[in-house]
This record gives C-alpha cells, sequence and structure tokens, in this order.
C-alpha cells in the first residue's frame, strides 16, 4: 500500500493530499481570505509611498518616484519634533510600564489569602477592558473645569490645574494614566507565571533560613525572567507605535508640541484637506520598518543572553 | 505549632507594608469609578454647592433619562449591540473552524496558513492604503465596516489553536471510523470539550468589538450609524466647548440646568455597564487564556 503511494507521481500525491484534507483546507478558507483582503492588500499597498498618488490611477497605476516622500520627510523639522515625543512619550512608558507589573506581581504574590488576591486583581485588571474613549472621559471628568481637582483646588483658594495647558505636566499624566489602565493586567501573566514555581523551593529555602528578600531575589525573581524578557521584546518593538488611542482622546492643540506621536500625526495629515495620501504612507511605513526592526534586535538581544525568544 | 507562630509575627512589618501599597493602589483603581457613578446621578444644584463633591449627596435621574430618551445614544446603543452579536459570532465561528484546521499537523498548506496568521500580527497595511482598500471594497458608511475587517484576531486564533493541539488525537479516532467529516467532528466532539476556552475567547472578542470606534472614526461619517464609543467620543471630545456635540446643543435647548458634568459620567457608565456585566466570566478565564496562548508549538 505504501509503496504504492510512493510510487505515484508527485503532483498527483500532492493534489491526493490536498482533496483527503479539503474539509480542513475549507475551513481555514474564510480566515485567509478575511486576511488577504483586509490584511494583505493594503500591506502591498504601503508601495504607495514610492510613488506619487494619482486618485484617477490608483495605487497601482501611479507612478514611480523612489525616495521622494522619504527624502521630503527626513528634511522636516516637523517630523523629526513628532519623532522625538514618540521616543520620550514610549521611553518613559517602558521605564514605568514596564517594572510596574512585575513589582505589583511581586506584592500580590506574597498575599496569602486568596479571597483578598481575587479581590485586588480585580480592581486592578477591569480597566484595561475600557476602551481609552471611556478612560479618557474619566480623566477629564476628574480634571473638567467643574470636576474634582480643580473643585479642591478652588477650596483651598489654589489656582486651577495646568495639566491640559502643560505639555510636561501633559506627558506625566499619560504616563501615570497609561500605567493605572494596562498595569494590573500585564501582572496577570506574571502572577500566572509565579503560580507555575514549585512550592517546595521555597520550603526548602526557608529550612535553610531564607527571608523573604532572600526568596523573591534566588527563587521568585529567576522564575520571573524569561516571561519579562518575552514582555521586554515586545514592547521595544512597539516602542514607535504606541499611545494612539490614549492620546488622540486626550491631547488638544495647546499641549499638541509635546504630545503629538507618530500616529497622530499620521492620523492628521491623513484627514486634513488637500493631504498628501504618499506622504502620509511614507510617514507610517518609515515607523513600521523601524518597528521590525527594534523587535528583531531585541529578540537577538534576549536570545543572546540565553533567553528564549519569540522569533 | 510554636515554630509557625514565630514565623508570622516576623513578617507582621513586611505583610503590613505590603498591604497598604495594594490598599492604596486599589483605592487608586477602584475611586475614579465610584466618583463617575455618584457625579453621573448629582443633582446640578446640589453639585455646585458642594465643595468637593466625594459622596453620593443627591440622587437624580435627568442625565440618563436625556440619554436615553432624547439623545442619540439610545440609536448608537443599537448599532453597538449590532456589531458585538454578529460580529462576535462570525468572529467565534471562523476562528474556531481555522483554528482547528491549523491544527491538524498533516494537512497541506499548513505552515504557509500559520505564517499567513503571524505576519499581520507585527506588520500591516498603513492608513491611507487601508483607507484605500476599504473604500474600494464599498465599506465606508457602512456598518459592516466596523464588523467585517475586525472578523480575525491572529492572537485569539494563535490561542484557540495551541488549545486545540494540547487534545489527545485518540478523541476523533473512533468519530473517523464512523466516517464523520471534519466539520462534524469539530462541531460534535471538539467544541463541546473545549467550551470553557471558547467561552473565554468569545467574551474576549466581544469585549474588543464593544470598544471598537477606530474603524467608525475613519470611516463613518454617518452620525446614525455611530457605535456607543463614537457618541462618547463625540461628547468628551470638547472639554470646554460642549455646544459642537450633538449632546452639547441638546443641553443648550432643552436641558438647560443640566450639569454638563453628569451628562458626560452617565454615558461613561452606559458604556461600562456591559463590561461590568461579563467582567466575572472574563476574570474566572482570561489567566487560563493567557497561559494556554503562551504555549509554544
Amino acid at each position: 500500500m505504501t509503496t504504492k503511494a510512493s510510487a505515484q507521481p508527485p503532483l498527483r500525491r500532492k493534489f491526493k493530499r490536498v482533496w483527503n484534507y479539503r474539509y480542513i483546507l475549507m475551513m481555514v478558507l474564510p480566515v485567509i481570505a478575511l486576511l488577504i483582503v483586509f490584511s494583505y492588500v493594503p500591506m502591498l499597498g504601503n508601495v504607495l509611498a514610492f510613488k506619487e498618488f494619482s486618485i484617477r490611477r490608483g495605487i497601482w497605476n501611479s507612478d514611480w518616484v523612489g525616495l521622494k516622500y522619504f527624502r521630503q520627510l527626513w528634511g522636516m523639522p516637523q517630523f523629526w519634533s513628532v519623532f522625538s515625543n514618540q521616543l520620550i512619550i514610549s521611553f518613559m512608558k517602558l521605564m514605568i510600564g514596564f517594572p510596574y507589573p512585575i513589582v505589583l506581581a511581586l506584592l500580590i504574590n506574597e498575599v496569602r489569602s486568596p479571597k483578598i488576591r481575587r479581590s485586588y486583581q480585580t480592581a486592578y485588571t477591569f480597566p484595561h477592558f475600557l476602551s481609552w474613549i471611556v478612560i479618557a472621559g474619566i480623566i477629564k471628568g476628574f480634571l473638567a473645569d467643574q470636576g474634582l481637582v480643580n473643585q479642591m483646588l478652588l477650596a483651598l483658594n489654589a489656582s486651577k490645574h495646568r495639566i491640559f495647558n502643560d505639555g510636561d505636566q501633559f506627558r506625566v499624566m499619560l504616563y501615570l494614566t497609561e500605567v493605572w489602565k494596562e498595569g494590573g493586567w500585564n501582572s496577570i501573566l506574571y502572577l500566572a507565571t509565579l503560580s507555575t514555581i514549585n512550592p517546595s523551593l521555597y520550603e526548602a529555602a526557608e529550612i535553610d533560613g531564607a527571608g523573604r528578600w532572600q526568596k523573591i531575589l534566588y527563587i521568585t525573581w529567576p522564575g520571573l525572567y524569561s516571561t519579562a524578557a518575552i514582555l521586554l521584546i515586545l514592547s521595544v518593538g512597539n516602542v514607535l507605535s504606541g499611545g494612539f488611542d490614549q492620546i488622540i482622546n486626550l491631547y488638544n492643540s495647546v499641549v499638541m508640541q509635546k504630545a503629538d506621536i507618530i500616529d497622530t500625526y499620521i492620523y492628521r495629515t491623513a484627514i486634513s484637506a488637500g493631504s498628501n495620501y504618499s506622504f502620509a504612507t511614507a510617514v507610517g511605513l518609515f515607523k513600521s520598518v523601524i518597528n521590525v526592526a527594534l523587535l528583531i534586535i531585541a529578540n537577538t538581544a534576549v536570545r543572546r543572553m540565553g533567553q528564549e525568544g519569540i522569533l | 505549632m510554636t515554630r509557625k507562630k514565630r514565623h508570622r509575627r516576623r513578617l507582621t512589618i513586611g505583610d503590613w507594608m505590603i498591604h497598604s501599597v495594594l490598599g492604596l493602589l486599589f483605592l487608586i483603581a477602584v475611586f475614579p469609578f465610584y466618583y463617575v457613578l455618584i457625579v453621573s446621578f448629582a443633582d446640578p444644584v446640589v453639585y455646585i454647592h458642594k465643595v468637593a463633591y466625594i459622596l453620593p449627596y443627591s440622587f437624580d435621574f435627568q442625565a440618563y433619562r436625556m440619554l436615553v430618551e432624547d439623545s442619540m445614544l439610545g440609536s448608537s446603543l443599537k448599532i453597538s449591540a449590532f456589531i458585538t452579536v454578529v460580529g462576535t459570532f462570525i468572529s467565534i465561528l471562523l476562528t474556531l473552524m481555522a483554528a482547528y484546521g491549523l491544527s491538524k499537523k498533516g494537512s497541506p498548506l499548513r505552515r504557509f496558513f500559520m505564517t499567513l496568521v503571524l505576519i499581520p500580527m507585527f506588520f500591516w497595511g498603513q492608513l491611507i492604503p487601508y483607507y484605500l482598500q476599504i473604500k474600494s471594497l464599498g465599506l465606508i458608511n457602512k456598518v459592516w465596516v466596523m464588523i467585517l475587517p475586525l472578523i480575525v484576531s491572529p492572537f485569539y486564533l494563535v490561542i484557540l489553536k495551541n488549545y486545540f493541539l494540547s487534545i489527545p488525537a485518540s478523541l476523533e479516532e473512533s468519530a473517523k471510523l464512523d466516517g464523520a467529516n471534519d466539520l462534524r467532528i469539530l462541531f460534535q466532539i471538539i467544541v463541546p470539550i473545549s467550551l470553557p476556552v471558547i467561552a473565554s475567547i468569545t467574551l474576549f472578542f466581544a469585549v474588543d468589538k464593544w470598544n471598537e470606534w477606530w474603524h467608525a472614526m475613519l470611516f463613518v461619517n454617518d452620525q446614525k450609524k455611530w457605535p456607543l464609543q463614537m457618541m462618547l467620543r463625540d461628547m468628551l471630545s470638547s472639554l470646554t466647548n460642549s455646544s459642537i456635540s450633538a449632546i452639547g446643543k441638546l443641553m443648550a435647548s432643552k436641558y438647560k440646568n443640566m450639569n454638563p458634568l453628569s451628562a458626560r459620567m452617565a454615558a461613561i457608565i452606559l458604556a461600562t455597564i456591559p463590561i461590568l456585566l461579563v467582567y466575572p466570566f472574563l476574570q474566572r478565564y482570561f489567566t487560563k487564556g493567557i497561559m494556554i496562548g503562551s504555549i509554544k508549538e
């Protein structure tokens, strides 16, 4: 039977295999089709960045212009100001947002009563499931003219807060609200990893006279190390594209100079009247390419350090 | 016994510190929602006379009445419900089938399809090419633009595929011998034993769809087709100048003494309630879901 099958010509054998798996293939195809229509066609459309867009001729038939729009981009002071905003905001978010869930998980892990642990987690994780529109609404509710913060400042005879008028304060608000929304959620992965650590390790350490700190340092932290490495790769790979949902719903023209990031800049460029489609695409593509490069670099670095990467 | 006692006493100060930090974070997490809730019910007159409105001093339904009866929030609620229900149904159905197909180790093109699924997690079409594709599909200003592009989520697909891979193949063997085709095996054997995971992914899909606004913001100009999130965005966008939004106009004409802050907070509560309702179920499964998703093949 087997010898007969292998004696068949390869093409026929291949066809037979496809036929045997026809139901399986039919089940996968709808998803593949949707990916092609909504992910891959736009992905190929990125070539627009190298073309002079003409509405009448569409992306595919427009003329090639090479790096024209990238050169225009690289020569623009405004773009570099947006670029540095993005780097600063993303970097600060990483500095706070990366260690915070680890610390939170370590703290929660020290709570012995499962009931209390659960109620802490319930509260910390909930904001993750709300959109930035809702969260921005809550933030603005607090900071609105008639909101709580101003009411209290008024009662203290202090002047009104300036968070929405001061770029630096606005940035700090971005970092803190990001942690408030996502910190609890991000700690779940660490807590899940912690639950896989063998309890006998702790018992053995206790017998050897290890205190809480020593147990955290020598058992808990090494257990979290590889999870932390993977999450670090992912966030480094996102350094140039984080924060659109948050900033678009919070910023205003006053803080724009310090809060405008690449994605908000692309959005405004794209929707403004008489916008240049090729230019807007070039901005996005430039960002995307850097992101992928960073992801690969971070992945390689983590692998060099002896950890498993994601790619 | 004595050893345990001594052990406990030694750690008391550390425990106390941990609980005070976590307790403080708990308050920071919960207080904003409490504040939103009490302000949404605040009577405008009482509100103005309080130095700080931090206790439920008054109980007034006016803001909710305005939102539900007179604003377009009611119709946007229907749009959101439609997008969530229809979108989640299609998503979970197609994700189930694809995840099952991709978990079949011998099937042709499997690696190629997996690569096709994974690439969009890291690289995608830019805004303008995406917009042009949506336009050429005739989806501009259609409710379906908030459903079709969001059906596939590579992330959930991979989670489900990994879960299916962990199911022993022997379970299917007998059904195969009986001549059942793959579709029947999936829905009669695999789905019933995977219900907890499927339930959690369904909920995640539903939450994502309820929270969707990006496609609406970019591709839907017609306010009548806006989901709740976009209505909310419109209400909240103008911090100082609320007269721009539709709600602002309504307040200027019919609800003159309404506290605009209460109206906004009430809208936030309306958008949050559905999430709050499914949250206990989400919470039961999300740790499990994350762990399964992180298992490498």
